[in-house]
């Protein structure tokens, strides 16, 4: 019992960071500058096994725990938020889906391809009417035969347009909110189904994030995901794994700002000396370096709780909540670190800070995980 | 299984926190010493004093001291202050350089809670700088006499021995050197007791040495060598102390979550107002930051790892966490909680010492940001 890594865990760590640093890193300022999707980085990363890292190996995933897979998404946004973006959703919400209640056919048939890379997967959630109120969606499925047809609209959804496989969550009893909705799979392909458009985001350019239509959107009665009516269970379930991994995001965030600030702080001469040596500064890293170890902590405690089978909801907020803000915190006092030239694009910082702001709204916002958490004090 | 507590972890928080509430409920008053000393006492007899030292109950490691003390500092956060400077630094210094009979004498009736220790460090002109420490040790044949003034003595007058911290110089040796000093020894006064915002049970006071001539036997390690085992015992206090201010945190949280059920405006308990729920929110991730932080460091010590950089964030991190709840948990309270109808008046006096003690926020910083610049 230890409150650090163990060997299993480092030896993952190693494997994850060569890859970013030698793949990822050179390419992450190239990327938000062209906003172009990394297919050639994707495929890279699915010869390693991570697009199934969590993943149990009959379904084509490298059985790693959640800790491990914490981990490589930390080392992989390190390197580029981008690509960290891309993997996230795809291994916490869409494999997450579909190994944790799709049918012995359906994880065959979608979550094998996903886990081993070859199909990129998407989570349709949101709607314009139904940000943290998913109760409120309105995308409407029927079933007629032996087919569910879906009619809605979805927006702000990670992968759209290069994902193949969508989880997408539809009303299927109008009279009920929360308890009225279910999720359902739909390949890319499907007549009805179309890509909106792709938005302008402040950062995280080469993540492709947009809108998902469907008219008349006819699926296989058998591509029900889950129990029909159970829905908003099934994706708060998953949303609990989501958060994990973007709070692995935010660590990667912190490290990111703290590595750049270490080598500018030793750099940046003014006064006659190094500006690291100045305390004012000195104590920038001291409290971005106490924050990171604090939200790594938060983050691996709670995969670990997932991992041993015990409940984690609440710390999962909690590592999302905490290791998002200490993102942006770190990200806004990097770019104060390196004054002026923290603002252009010769610095990486400027594209943190840009990258940071989402992590306080994916997948709950701050003000979300803070209902979630008040709940539980007062429970 | 890594970041995740042991059954044997439980069972400690779980027995630690039945003795610290039985013992609040029938022992005195929390505002007199004797309270504390009676209760390190209790706190030695069932055996938890050997949690926080090398030897037995490894099974649980510093982890099992950390939530043994969270639990006191939970319950009764004056006396866990007072049990983590005894047992961290008074006894911890004698474990680590005592001689077998200076254990034997010492360290065994301290961890048996039967006699108190108490680290004489500071002095009026030398805080956060140990440096400037005034305080000699001048040779005389086989014996040293200590003459010099400490502040800010926990237990001043009331403990049983005392670590000093002086100054020696000439070919006996040099550099700062500890020694041993019992109550009784000639030349030893204490002086006043200095009124505090929190924790004045505590005695903190003023301790004078005129001419103390020590037998060569107190010498505590190697002359010149109270630098080296200052720094080891620092940096099990700072784990300690990380582990108080989470208990204080936790007991601030806890009270203003059961005033924010009970208390009615507006028609409704007040936690259903979301500024309310979200202090608490914010109290309860900022108190589990500093648990991964401190338990970290905790472990790591107990994995034969550095932790002295670890030890340092804790202790700050959990130091402001403890003030930022105590600040919240007044506010929560309102008017109420500026009377001491309810405790968090006094959560809040007693959380600012905890930025303050066992190294200052800043020389923790100091001490962090040298690691950042020496690691690649």
């Amino acid at each position: 019992m230890s409150y650090y890594l163990n060997e299993k865990h480092e030896f993952v760590r190693r494997m994850a960071r060569q890859f970013a640093q030698e793949e990822l890193a050179p390419r992450a300022a190239e990327l938000d500058e062209t906003g172009e999707y990394p297919a050639d980085l994707v495929q890279k990363a699915a010869a390693l096994g991570i697009l199934g890292a969590p993943v149990a190996k009959e379904y084509g995933g490298a059985g790693m725990d959640y800790v491990s897979a914490s981990i490589i998404i930390e080392e992989i946004g390190r390197a580029c938020g981008s690509m960290a973006m891309i993997l996230a959703p795809h291994i916490s919400l869409g494999c997450n889906l579909l190994e944790m209640v799709g049918t012995e056919e359906q994880k065959r048939k979608y979550l094998v391809p996903a886990a081993r890379g070859e199909v990129l997967t998407a989570f349709g959630l949101t709607e314009p009417g139904a940000g943290s109120d998913s109760s409120a969606t309105r995308t409407t499925a029927v079933l007629e035969g032996d087919q569910w047809v879906l009619n809605g609209a979805k927006c702000f959804i990670t992968n759209a347009g290069v994902a193949g496989t969508y989880i997408v969550t539809a009303k299927t009893d109008k009279n009920k909110g929360a308890r009225g909705i279910s999720a359902f799979i739909v390949e890319k392909d499907t007549p009805g189904f179309s890509i909106g458009k792709r938005e302008k985001k402040m950062g995280l350019h080469a993540s492709p994030n947009g809108e998902l239509i469907m008219r008349d959107c006819r699926i296989p009665r058998e591509n029900l995901l889950g129990q029909a009516n159970r829905g908003f269970l099934l994706f708060m379930r998953a949303l609990d794994a989501g958060r994990i991994v973007v709070g692995a995001m935010g660590v990667a965030l912190v490290q990111a700002c703290l590595d750049e600030c270490r080598k500018f702080t030793r750099e940046r001469v003014q006064f006659g000396q190094p500006i690291g040596n100045f305390q004012a500064i000195s104590f920038y890293l001291a409290e971005m370096a106490t924050e990171l170890e604090a939200a790594r902590g938060l983050v691996y405690r709670a995969a670990a709780l997932k991992d041993a089978g015990k409940s984690f909801s609440h710390e999962a907020a909690i590592c999302k909540l905490y290791a998002s803000e200490a993102g942006m915190r770190a990200a806004t006092r990097a770019v104060q670190i390196h004054g002026g030239y923290g603002y252009t694009r010769d610095y990486p910082v400027e594209r943190l800070m840009r990258e940071a702001k989402l992590l306080e709204i994916a997948e709950g916002t701050s003000e979300i995980q803070k209902l979630v958490i008040g709940a539980h004090v007062v429970k | 299984m890594d970041f995740l507590l042991s059954a044997e972890h439980d069972r400690i928080r779980e027995k630690v926190s039945q003795l610290v509430e039985s013992f609040m409920a029938v022992s005195g008053s929390i505002d007199d010493f004797r309270f504390h000393q009676v209760l390190l006492k209790e706190f030695g007899r069932q055996g938890w004093s050997q949690l926080f030292l090398p030897g037995q109950k490894r099974e649980a490691g510093y982890l099992g001291a950390v939530l043994a003390l969270e639990e006191v500092a939970r319950v009764n956060v004056l006396s866990a202050l007072l049990l983590a400077a005894h047992l961290a630094m008074g006894c911890g210094a004698i474990a680590q350089a005592g001689t077998e009979a200076q254990k034997e004498r010492y360290l065994v009736p301290g961890v048996a809670g039967d006699k108190l220790i108490s680290f004489a460090l500071t002095e009026p002109g030398a805080g956060s700088d140990i440096d400037c420490i005034e305080t000699s040790a001048a040779w005389q044949d086989d014996t040293s006499v200590l003459t010099g003034a400490k502040s800010f003595v926990m237990g001043a007058g009331a403990a049983d021995t005392y670590i000093v911290a002086a100054r020696s110089e000439g070919p006996q040796g040099a550099g700062i050197s500890l020694f041993i000093v019992e109550k009784d020894m000639s030349g030893l006064e204490t002086g006043r007791t200095v009124p505090v915002m929190g924790f004045q049970s505590l005695n903190t006071g003023e301790l004078f040495l005129n001419h103390c001539h020590m037998p060569k036997n107190s010498l505590l390690g190697q002359v010149g060598g109270g630098t080296g085992i200052i720094s080891r015992v620092s940096d099990n206090f700072r784990v300690l102390l990380g582990a108080v201010a989470i208990g204080l945190a936790e007991a601030c949280v806890g009270s203003a979550s059961r005033y924010a059920k009970e208390r009615v405006q507006f028609g409704q308990p007040i936690h259903k107002f979301q500024a309310i729920t979200f202090y608490l929110a914010d109290m309860a991730a900022e108190i589990e930051a500093a648990r991964v932080l401190v338990y970290g460091a905790a472990s790591r010590k107990d994995g034969g790892l550095s932790y002295s950089k670890e030890a340092a964030m804790g202790k700050y991190y959990a130091a402001e966490v403890a003030l930022k709840c105590a600040i919240k948990a007044v506010q929560v309270h309102g008017a109420r909680g500026l009377t001491d109808d309810f405790p968090v008046e006094g959560y809040l006096r007693a959380a600012k010492i905890l930025e303050i003690v066992g190294g200052t926020t800043e020389a923790q910083k100091v001490l962090i940001s040298s690691h950042l610049s020496r690691a690649v």
